[in-house]
């Protein structure tokens, strides 16, 4: 079970970070999630009986355990502030003002995915980021595939408005 | 948005599983007592109490599906039927699940709390089937009610209707769905020939009438909840 729970962590540990940070905006916190999901990971090992993917799975415990912490009050009033990301320098050929630009773009929309409403960023985590498509994330939160798909809609919109038209969702996003 | 991965990854780019983040989850994993330890009681108090109901109720206890199955790794539960402290057993039970069975409305309405509304206007054949519930640890985030025929169609199939109600934490429009009034409240409604979704909102609960029926029985099923809140 040692060397089963190693490879999950080695081959789901990033991911499962990444979400909670996203969902927890503090990697202290990210971090007790990670080793709470890897817990009950090995406790459930054994009742997993592969009716999603293994990482549908450890994501949905994720998600769920993040949803708990943020439930809790004095977790909500320490997220006040975000924690500034490392800055990255431009790489060769690259203006530095094109850089700057597009970071400054790219920023602005992490911190909008970030900031939405949980029942929104999880759908545009699970579609955007973990590249899940709608049925899937129908069966990693228990929702219809329909209520999904209105939430898409319904975050992407959001994000337009924030971001005044500058996020391209790409045309086939466009079916939602 | 289709960069978002590469957005997303590069703006946590100092946020990686250390060695040590790695190193104390494992050390952690194998101080912390296996929570099996602590299922065996549980499902022999479970147990107990079940023979206890059997033993002191006259009729058969509703049947329980024993097919102990899974979804997605986390277990399922079916509330044991017993007219004997049935909701103890599955609040007991139900600590570190997330997934319930419910053996009546009221149980489910009980688990679920503010919010919860019953369905008075059911289409004339169709009986309720089953109470589910999913949520995370012993909080019930929504609850579904199945109704399905009780006798099979002139085609021979059996038609379902489901009625869910999730706590969210606010509304949204349902894009391409035409808007209805019920009862001076904004539903959502899709409807082919043979189907019906129907979604309305009333304050932090979202209500969903989806199945084999018409758009009339859907609206009117969602108009007999709201009608029970007055």
């Amino acid at each position: 079970m040692e060397k089963e729970i190693n490879r999950l962590i080695d081959l789901y540990g990033q991911d499962v970070l990444r979400t909670a940070y996203m969902y927890l905006k503090d990697l202290q916190k990210a971090e007790d999630v990670f080793q709470e999901v890897f817990i009950r990971v090995f406790r459930k090992y054994e009742t997993f009986q592969g009716r999603s993917s293994e990482k549908s799975w450890i994501i949905r415990i994720t998600i769920n355990l993040c949803k708990d912490v943020l439930r809790s009050a004095w977790l909500k009033r320490a997220l006040l502030t975000d924690k500034p990301v490392e800055e990255e320098l431009p790489q060769e050929g690259e203006s530095l003002e094109s850089r700057v630009a597009q970071d400054a773009e790219d920023k602005l929309l992490f911190s909008e995915v970030m900031n939405l409403k949980t029942e929104f960023k999880d759908v545009i985590l699970l579609y955007y980021y973990h590249g899940y498509d709608t049925k899937e994330i129908s069966e990693i939160l228990k929702v219809k595939e329909g209520t999904v798909r209105s939430r898409l809609h319904r975050a992407r919109q959001i994000l337009k408005e924030r971001l005044e038209g500058r996020v391209d969702f790409g045309d086939a996003d466009e079916r939602f | 948005m289709k960069d978002f991965r590469r957005i997303a990854d590069e703006s946590m780019a100092n946020v990686n599983v250390r060695a040590e983040l790695k190193e104390k989850t494992l050390v952690k994993l194998y101080r912390k007592p296996n929570t099996v330890r602590f299922l065996v009681p549980a499902l022999a108090a479970a147990s107990i109490m079940l023979i206890l109901g059997i033993a002191f109720w006259p009729e058969s206890p509703q049947s329980m599906p024993e097919d102990g199955s899974t979804e997605m790794g986390i277990m399922q539960l079916k509330t044991l039927s017993s007219p004997l402290g049935a909701p103890e057993i599955s609040h007991f039970m139900a600590m570190d699940v997330n997934s319930w069975s419910f053996v009546s409305v009221e149980e489910a309405r009980d688990a679920f709390g503010e919010g919860f509304l019953t369905p008075g206007n059911i289409p004339l054949g169709f009986e309720l089937e089953s109470i589910t519930g999913t949520g995370t640890e012993d909080q019930v985030e929504n609850v579904t009610l199945t109704y399905s025929e009780s006798a099979s169609s002139v085609d021979g199939l059996i038609r379902f209707i489901t009625i869910t109600q999730e706590k969210v934490a606010s509304s949204w429009e349902y894009y391409g769905f035409e808007e209805v009034d019920l009862l001076g409240y904004t539903g959502y409604v899709s409807a082919s020939e043979e189907t019906a979704e129907l979604h309305f909102f009333l304050g932090s609960v979202r209500y969903d009438v989806i199945g084999q029926l018409q758009k009339d029985q859907a609206i009117a099923i969602a108009k007999s909840m709201i009608q029970s809140t007055r």
